[in-house]
């Protein structure tokens, strides 16, 4: 039987890591998803999400409605993306040069082409507004109904819907024929 | 109009956007590991507002803010018609290096007692 959300934060107050990891697995997509529509770049929403957590941890005691840790855990991600994207907004005020990622001769050509995919799908979702990121990742993507997403994002489900279809219909506008760049085994 | 939410055939496949499993481990690795001997900080004190309100009588509070709202509209009333502080007006002589009267020190200064 699953533990509820509201179990599990009882048992990490109590300075249960394990449960703190259970929690963490439960919402780690979730996270990731709402990080990466914040801050459009993997290595940047893996730090966010990183943050987001440990954030969570420390201030598990202030998490009112444990029923709903996954709203609150939302909005420690978008706080820290937020802070993360204005760090991100300084920072390309600088020129930098950057190294050239190291790429392993011995990645496959299925790694080569996912990281084309994810290329080509960060280019799209970019297009998009905010709201119509976090909703169609959540949605789409993590699978979660838009009853939750309402409440977990604060806004209501015929909001969540319209962004929804905007979403995607703006996708498609940006992607065309995207089925043919899918790869056959994912 | 708005797709139907459970026309999945609608929907973009966003999968390679996803961690995968291994990088999945990796960041809740990272998460885990970081966590050892960070502490979880105490629980702050709601709001002073609801602290005060279920310790405090009711009456004790309508009174405190009838005292604060007379406090204060004596003071705005008081204030009323007052010249200006002493300070400002000689900074405004210094500034314009404008000798004052007699006349003028006596008002600034509100006559020979001060």
């Amino acid at each position: 039987m699953t533990e509820s959300d509201a179990a599990l934060v009882a048992r990490v107050r109590e300075g249960d890591a394990a449960a703190f990891e259970v929690l963490v697995r439960r919402y780690f997509r979730a996270a990731y998803l709402v990080a990466l529509a914040r801050v459009g770049e993997r290595p940047d929403a893996e730090d966010v999400c990183q943050e987001a957590f440990l954030r969570s941890w420390e201030l598990i005691h202030e998490c009112r409605d444990p029923d709903r840790f996954a709203a609150w855990l939302v909005r420690i991600v978008r706080n820290t993306a937020l802070n993360r994207r204005e760090y991100l907004n300084v920072r390309a005020a600088v020129p930098l040069d950057h190294a050239a990622p190291m790429l392993s001769a011995s990645r496959s050509d299925r790694r080569s082409e996912r990281r084309d995919l994810r290329a080509t799908l960060t280019a799209a979702l970019a297009q998009l507004k905010m709201s119509q990121r976090v909703v169609v990742l959540l949605h789409d993507l993590e699978g979660w109904p838009h009853s939750d997403i309402a409440v977990r994002l604060g806004i209501s489900e015929v909001m969540c819907r319209r962004h929804l279809s905007d979403a995607r219909k703006r996708l498609r506008e940006i992607l065309g024929d995207y089925s043919r760049w899918m790869p056959d085994d994912r | 109009m708005i797709d139907d939410p459970d026309d999945r055939s609608r929907a973009i496949d966003l999968r390679p956007l996803a961690p995968d499993a291994d990088e999945s481990e990796i960041i809740i690795g990272a998460v885990m590991a970081r966590l050892a001997g960070r502490p979880q900080l105490a629980a702050m004190p709601t709001d002073i507002l609801v602290i005060v309100g279920n310790h405090v009588p009711r009456a004790w509070i309508a009174t405190a803010a009838a005292l604060m709202i007379a406090a204060s509209l004596a003071v705005v009333w008081s204030s009323r018609g007052r010249p200006a502080p002493i300070d400002a007006t000689i900074a405004t002589w210094a500034i314009e290096q404008h000798v004052p009267t007699n006349g003028e020190l006596l008002l600034a200064f509100q006559g020979y007692a001060r």
